[in-house]
């Protein structure tokens, strides 16, 4: 692997993986351009389509054959590449290089004529968000909840296996869910062997989608310096701020959105076969993103079909169309022909019938044994409440912008001020070409209703705020408005659009203000930063702890699991935790190096239909380490074989290494007796409890003399340290609240230490008093009468 | 007269647009002069003090254009659109700034007695760009609060940004 390096090595790493992109990207970027003449921004959209197309594909078939290693992932796809450019220079040299030339020399004096002060701001900006990104995608984990939920776990059990398997849906039905998104995420993640960057990539899609846009206004008619301007407004919306930064595929169906309809629209304006093959690779790549793209997908086929009419007999129309569906099929139907082969159901999680739309979730059935398996799809509500008071319901839902502040939603003011408006305008101007019988703008503006109308038909009204994501291709589409809308003011108003364009700066510039207050994700560096300046690193897992609901509390066991495996071959770990929070991505740890335990234990076939989904056999070896989660009151939720804390405490071979209220972290005795593991262990307490120990270090020598310490106090984590240096001459015994007593019977000692509480039938004397800025902690000696 | 309005289009079309636009800017005026900051940001209370001054607004606007049309003033209704566009920076008050939105209105004032008349043509522009006005200026008032609020936050951000730069 390229990766288990640190510094100069890692520069050399991300040396290569950009060279390695560049390649993939100027092959096909030239390849294309000797088959076309194209302008720049079309260039680039269809070069970097095929380039994600590529890396999808590659590791797709790979996957299926159980080679999905990065020296033949990089051979393949290094091969295709090179093959291609070889190609270029032996038959096409002098074609490629003028058309290249061409393009230069269009790029170039293009690119003067849109460094307006505004442009030029904007970019500044993006300047620095890219900094930024880079940083927190280098120092925070992936802490979007959904990617640890769903999106990762299972490419990271594809780097381990070098084979496309199905995780458990009985735990998430989300593992059965197309991940040609995910595929993306895979790409940086087999060449680093590590989830260091894989934060980036929806960043990279966000770039890429500004070009789209730009792309797109140049095809209205827009002038290229409002294109750049409106293009570079998409990175500065919200929620694609928000998104940027997570493991979500949201943004990368959004932007495959556009592509496709860049494709559709020049395939209209052309007739070209061209076109017509791009927008057949971007439907099967979308259409393996997420399943809300077949909207999308049903949506753009009267463009196709009635230009087809238009342009062609109908023989040569139905052989072009059978073209635009086989190119499609690659990267497609791979996920639907899999779900059918093991679920029943190529939609799986659910099952498109006369009937409609319903939800077929094994996950619920299974874990909510109350509910029928198949229920119905989710409430209109939200559809309803528009109809019922649609003026209240549409400023309430403008102002208040569901989502806004992560990456649930957030369409910001450039959207709902600007953009709206803009795609009215444009919606009343279509409504009027298609009286004239020039369907192709109602064709194309028609999508956004259409995209509200289903989207509020699947969402409760009470659900807006979580899933405004899933239509974020509507900002693009007020974007696109806003560059004509633009090009009509300049000619009207000319004093207005630099009013607009100001304004848009400094709304940028506050969105880029309001990134830094986001929790999900979390964008806050300065811990990290601080950390990484004052050598008191540990591992990215430590900044759990900036992020909500439970991630800090399991942040507790999983920085301290990734620290002490980060060296080694990894540990194979069993875990259990309430359902809503069994989650699974960091206990593979930051460099993939661990097993998830439970995953391993859940053994089907291929082609059979049981509510469970995995293609692995059960491992032989007991697990090495164990995390245990509770909240409230939550049952624990088993995957494989059901182990409880009691079971893990009765073996006597584990020790917990961290204990808080709601989470237990143990791990094999035999393997912290290991002298790396050990220093490890000792390093990372030091600098996690450093406060605790200073202040233990006072009383250590109260405590020597004794047998043996027990206690369920977070002040073990201290003593535990100053143990394993040597400090404090006795073991230390963190254990669960309910296990002092019995621990220390079980040790069989004459002397034990306790914390706070005397231990119930020993002979008891208080030895020390700790007088802490959150009270006293008393240390009782415990004899045996 | 003649002169003033456009081919095909008609008096009263002339007139609605600003009497709507008008209303809608002097009740938005109304709206941010007499309201507290806090009453400006929740939603919907302040809609339903927005949806108050809206008529009124209206009516003030459907008083001063029916004088302006029985005088025959195309010239002043027309011009009134532009002075309704910039009214919706009074969003500003929003953020308690007390001088700026009345030196706008200033700047505004200015620019209704400049401004030409406006053609028929660009009717549906300028609805535009005072609908764009208001629904912007009306979402900041609703979340300028929100954006601004992490400003710390984004301080600490640049800091450590710096750090590693410069470090």
């Amino acid at each position: 692997m390229l990766l288990k390096v640190t510094g100069a090595q890692l520069e050399l790493s991300i040396l290569a993986f950009i060279t390695v992109n560049l390649l993939i990207f100027l092959s096909w970027h030239s390849w294309i351009s000797v088959l076309r003449k194209l302008s720049v921004g079309e260039s680039i959209v269809y070069a970097g389509l095929l380039m994600a197309a590529q890396i999808v594909l590659t590791e797709l078939l790979l996957g299926l054959i159980g080679a999905l290693k990065l020296p033949a992932l990089l051979t393949v796809n290094l091969g295709i590449s090179g093959g291609l450019l070889v190609w270029l220079v032996l038959a096409r040299r002098s074609l490629a290089a003028e058309r290249l030339a061409g393009m230069g020399r269009e790029f170039m004096s293009g690119f003067r004529g849109v460094m307006t002060p505004v442009n030029a701001a904007l970019m500044v900006l993006g300047i620095f968000l890219t900094i930024w990104f880079c940083t927190a995608a280098y120092f925070l984990p992936p802490r979007g909840i959904d990617d640890l939920v769903a999106h990762l776990p299972p490419i990271y059990q594809y780097v381990q296996d070098y084979e496309i398997s199905l995780l458990p849906i009985k735990l998430r039905d989300q593992f059965a869910m197309p991940q040609n998104g995910e595929f993306l995420f895979l790409w940086p993640l087999i060449f680093f062997h590590a989830d260091t960057f894989i934060d980036l990539v929806q960043y990279v899609a966000a770039l890429f989608g500004a070009v789209v846009i730009f792309a797109l206004a140049r095809r209205f008619e827009v002038g290229r310096n409002d294109a750049v301007f409106v293009g570079l407004l998409f990175l500065f919306t919200p929620l694609i701020l928000g998104q940027a930064g997570s493991n979500y595929v949201d943004l990368i169906v959004g932007v495959c959105y556009l592509t496709l309809l860049y494709a559709v629209v020049r395939f209209w304006q052309t007739g070209a076969m061209f076109h017509l093959i791009m927008a057949g690779i971007a439907t099967g790549f979308g259409l393996g993103i997420k399943h809300n793209l077949i909207v999308a997908v049903l949506a753009v086929q009267p463009m196709i079909i009635m230009c087809l009419w238009r342009d062609k007999h109908f023989s040569a129309a139905i052989r072009a169309y059978a073209c635009y569906v086989l190119i499609s099929l690659p990267l497609g139907a791979f996920w639907f022909v899999r779900n059918f082969l093991v679920t029943g159901y190529p939609l799986y999680p659910y099952q498109l019938n006369l009937s409609g739309l319903h939800v077929v979730s094994w996950s619920t059935s299974i874990n909510f044994p109350g509910n029928n398996a198949i229920t119905q799809s989710p409430s209109n509500k939200a559809l309803m409440d528009f109809l019922h008071d649609p003026v209240n319901f549409s400023l309430s839902y403008m102002f208040q912008d569901p989502g806004l502040g992560s990456f649930h939603g957030g369409f910001g003011v450039v959207f709902w001020g600007l953009g709206v408006p803009a795609i009215l305008f444009c919606i009343y101007k279509a409504v009027q070409a298609a009286m004239r019988r020039d369907f192709f703008p109602v064709l194309f503006w028609g999508h956004v209703p259409l995209t509200f109308f289903v989207y509020f038909l699947q969402i409760a009204s009470s659900r807006l705020e979580f899933n405004q994501r899933l239509i974020l291709v509507v900002v693009g589409f007020g974007l696109l408005a806003l560059g004509i809308f633009l090009k009509k003011l300049r000619k009207e108003f000319p004093g207005s659009v630099t009013v607009i364009r100001s304004f848009c700066v400094a709304v940028s510039i506050m969105a880029v203000v309001h990134l830094a207050g986001y929790s999900w994700p979390s964008m806050q560096i300065r811990q990290p930063v601080a950390d990484w300046v004052s050598g008191e690193q540990t591992t990215d897992y430590k900044y759990f702890a900036q992020t909500p609901w439970d991630l800090p509390l399991l942040g507790a066991a999983w920085e301290p699991l990734d620290f002490l495996t980060q060296s080694g071959n990894g540990w194979s770990v069993y875990t259990a935790a309430p359902w809503g929070v069994f989650w699974t991505a960091p206990v593979f740890g930051s460099r993939i190096q661990n097993q998830v335990w439970n995953f391993r234990q859940e053994s089907v076939g291929l082609f059979q239909q049981e509510p469970v989904g995995n293609l692995r056999q059960e491992p032989a070896s007991n697990p090495d380490a164990f995390i245990f989660h509770r909240m409230n009151d939550a049952p624990l939720f088993f995957l494989g074989k059901e182990i409880t804390p009691e079971h893990v405490w009765s073996d006597g071979h584990f020790e917990m290494v961290t204990k808080t209220p709601t989470t237990y972290f143990w791990v094999n005795s035999s393997l912290l007796r290991e002298s790396e593991t050990n220093d490890k262990l000792v390093t990372w307490y030091a600098r996690t409890f450093a406060s605790d120990i200073r202040a233990l270090e006072s009383i250590a020598g109260h405590l020597s003399g004794n047998d043996a310490l027990v206690t369920a106090s977070a002040w073990g984590h201290g003593l535990k340290y100053l143990s394993l240096i040597g400090t404090l001459q006795i073991p230390v015994h963190i254990v669960p609240d309910d296990k002092v007593r019995s621990h220390a019977r079980r040790l069989k000692g004459q002397k034990i230490i306790t914390l706070e509480k005397p231990l119930i039938g020993y002979e008891s004397n208080l030895v020390a008093r700790l007088k802490t800025s959150a009270g006293t902690v008393a240390f009782y000696e415990n004899r045996v009468r | 007269m003649g002169d003033l309005i456009a081919p095909g289009s008609d008096r009263t079309a002339r007139l609605v647009v600003p009497w709507l636009c008008c209303g809608a800017s002097i009740g938005f005026l109304l709206w941010v002069i007499f309201s507290g900051t806090g009453e400006l940001h929740s939603v919907p209370v302040g809609f339903r003090r927005y949806m108050f001054f809206f008529p009124v607004g209206l009516a003030v606007s459907g008083v001063a254009g029916v004088l302006l049309w029985f005088a025959g003033a195309w010239a002043v209704t027309g011009r009134l659109s532009y002075l309704s566009c910039v009214f919706y920076f009074g969003f500003l008050k929003v953020l308690g700034w007390t001088f700026v939105p009345w030196i706008l209105l200033i700047v505004a004032s200015i620019e209704f007695v400049r401004t030409r008349e406006i053609q028929v043509e660009t009717r549906l522009s300028l609805l535009l760009l005072h609908v764009m006005g208001s629904l912007a200026g009306l979402y900041m008032a609703f979340n300028m609060g929100r954006f601004l609020q992490p400003w710390g936050s984004f301080q600490e951000v640049v800091r450590s940004l710096w750090l590693l730069v410069s470090g």
